[in-house]
């Protein structure tokens, strides 16, 4: 059994509400992690806690044997460990893709490669993620299709070559084409790379279809953690319902009349 | 006493947001000379925002300042023709745009142009998780965003401020002679007559005050952005708020600090 390569340890957070009340996972070197939840509750925050761009109240999150509550210089170490696939890609729009890309690797790193092993690391990184260099490297975001600028959120996460990738929602907004482009795209960079992830998702397809073992968020803690076939065979009323659109359906039927009922009482 | 508790209340609440921004404010500009004195600033950043803001407001800012030199000429025209010595109103102009109308009609235009869009950019990549990629990037949003606009406001609003001031001057000069026919040597004899040799250096130490007060302001508003896109508009109109303020409050505060 490998060690665990992030631990996430009784994970508080509240904003206006609590939306973390205690999270504990541990994700093992090498393995794909899939948390599942619905809309609101608290998936993306606990991705962010885990290289702390958002700190946690109570709690911590250990990557690679280091705190995210160590202070900057800590935080500075596990995020060049990380690469983090945003929501919405995030990427610069005053940038075009060369320049948007290679900030995915250090400052440091860069002075060290020099310009031309740079691109040539762009370049290798957008070819993995199955973009064409020369078509897309001079192009800024906004020339790019919704697909496309995921893919070059991909690339810049991996051009660093980290040993974690986190992706924040990588399929939100995609077509079903898409969405089955990015998983594939996202099982074979885990592959080549090797690495550790941990994805945030909805879409239960995609995270049985890549995941080593997948989580269930529902109102701040962990509901189920198990593999794909385990959150299969599960009856708990609320797997099911993410495992099957007719429980899901019951499950929601359920939950209003429950609502009505409450309203109802004087 | 039940009556004053509600406008004593809301002035203890706007008094302690005033105060948190000033040590938000505070703390941004410690952060962002940390910044500069450690060498995470690119000169090449700097260089693009120096180009956006001083370059690219040029126009604007000789448009303003021609209208405010003719402006003022006219005005001053109507006021001396038949009661004083039409020569001073090379010396009321000179004084009116150097002292005070170049400095403050580039700050508006400024605030507009620049300080408008750094709270609305940022707003954008803050609620965009534009931010929180740099971050991940381990790139300091301070000295990749905040220091090289700072830099540049710093830079290049006192020469905005020197070149309006010329022009506000030619201007001025021109519509004396259309308006009230003084010509151009009397003019310059006027306006050499109350001429101070320190009032061109308060004009652009003014400037620097503006190129200083502009961008640490829609910075720090852009840094604080939240709630999407309605978010962003607020957030950009209060910094447009905030900094006219700013530059007409630190405006009264230059004739008693420096003219006296």
């Amino acid at each position: 059994m490998k060690a665990p390569l992030i631990r996430f340890i009784d994970v508080h957070k509240a904003f206006d509400r609590p939306v973390l009340a205690g999270v504990d996972l541990d994700v093992m070197e090498g393995e794909t992690v899939s948390i599942l939840g619905p809309s609101g509750t608290g998936k993306s925050v606990l991705l962010k806690t885990s290289i702390g761009l958002i700190p946690p109240d109570q709690g911590d999150v250990i990557v690679d044997g280091e705190s995210v509550r160590g202070g900057p210089q800590a935080l500075q170490r596990i995020r060049a460990k990380a690469g983090y696939v945003f929501q919405y890609s995030a990427l610069f729009d005053s940038m075009d893709v060369l320049e948007n890309v290679s900030l995915g690797i250090r400052d440091d790193e860069q002075r060290r490669l020099g310009p031309a092993e740079v691109r040539r690391r762009v370049e290798e990184a957008l070819q993995s993620v199955n973009l064409d260099p020369g078509a897309v490297l001079g192009k800024l975001p906004a020339e790019l299709s919704g697909g496309m600028r995921k893919r070059v959120g991909l690339a810049r996460a991996v051009v660093g070559k980290p040993r974690i990738l986190l992706y924040d929602e990588p399929v939100t907004g995609l077509d079903p084409v898409n969405t089955a482009a990015v998983s594939q795209l996202i099982q074979s960079v885990d592959a080549a790379y090797g690495v550790t992830s941990l994805v945030v998702t909805h879409d239960v397809n995609q995270a049985l279809q890549i995941s080593d073992r997948v989580a269930l968020l529902d109102r701040g803690l962990l509901r189920f953690v198990g593999t794909p076939q385990e959150f299969r065979d599960c009856p708990e009323p609320l797997v099911r319902a993410f495992a099957d659109p007719a429980a899901a359906d019951e499950l929601a039927r359920s939950q209003r009349e429950d609502m009505e009922d409450e309203e109802e009482v004087p | 006493m039940p009556l004053l508790a509600a406008p004593v209340s809301a002035l203890v609440r706007a008094g302690s947001r005033a105060a948190a921004h000033a040590g938000q404010l505070f703390l941004l500009t410690v952060a962002i000379f940390r910044a500069l004195l450690s060498g995470q600033v690119r000169l090449k950043h700097v260089l693009d925002q120096a180009h956006e803001a001083g370059v690219r407001s040029l126009p604007l800012v000789c448009l303003t300042a021609v209208l405010s030199g003719v402006v003022t000429s006219q005005q001053g025209g109507y006021q001396f023709t038949g009661s004083i010595p039409l020569y001073i109103l090379g010396s009321v102009v000179a004084s009116s745009v150097i002292l005070e109308l170049g400095p403050v009609m580039t700050a508006f235009v400024v605030i507009g142009r620049v300080g408008a869009r750094i709270t609305a950019e940022l707003g954008t990549m803050k609620v965009s998780e534009q931010i929180d990629a740099l971050y991940s990037l381990g790139r300091d949003p301070v000295a990749f965003l905040a220091a090289p606009r700072l830099v540049a406001g710093i830079v290049t609003v006192p020469a905005l401020v020197a070149l309006a001031n010329l022009v506000g001057l030619i201007a001025g000069m021109l519509a004396a002679q259309a308006t009230v026919g003084l010509g151009g040597e009397s003019f310059l004899y006027g306006a050499r007559l109350f001429w101070h040799r320190w009032d061109l250096l308060y004009s652009l130490v003014k400037g620097a005050a503006f190129g200083f007060v502009i961008p640490i302001i829609s910075l720090h508003m852009g840094f604080r952005t939240r709630g999407g896109a309605e978010g962003v508009g607020r957030t950009t109109t209060e910094a447009v708020v905030f900094m006219i303020i700013s530059v007409l409050s630190i405006d009264a505060l230059f004739p008693p600090l420096f003219l006296n």
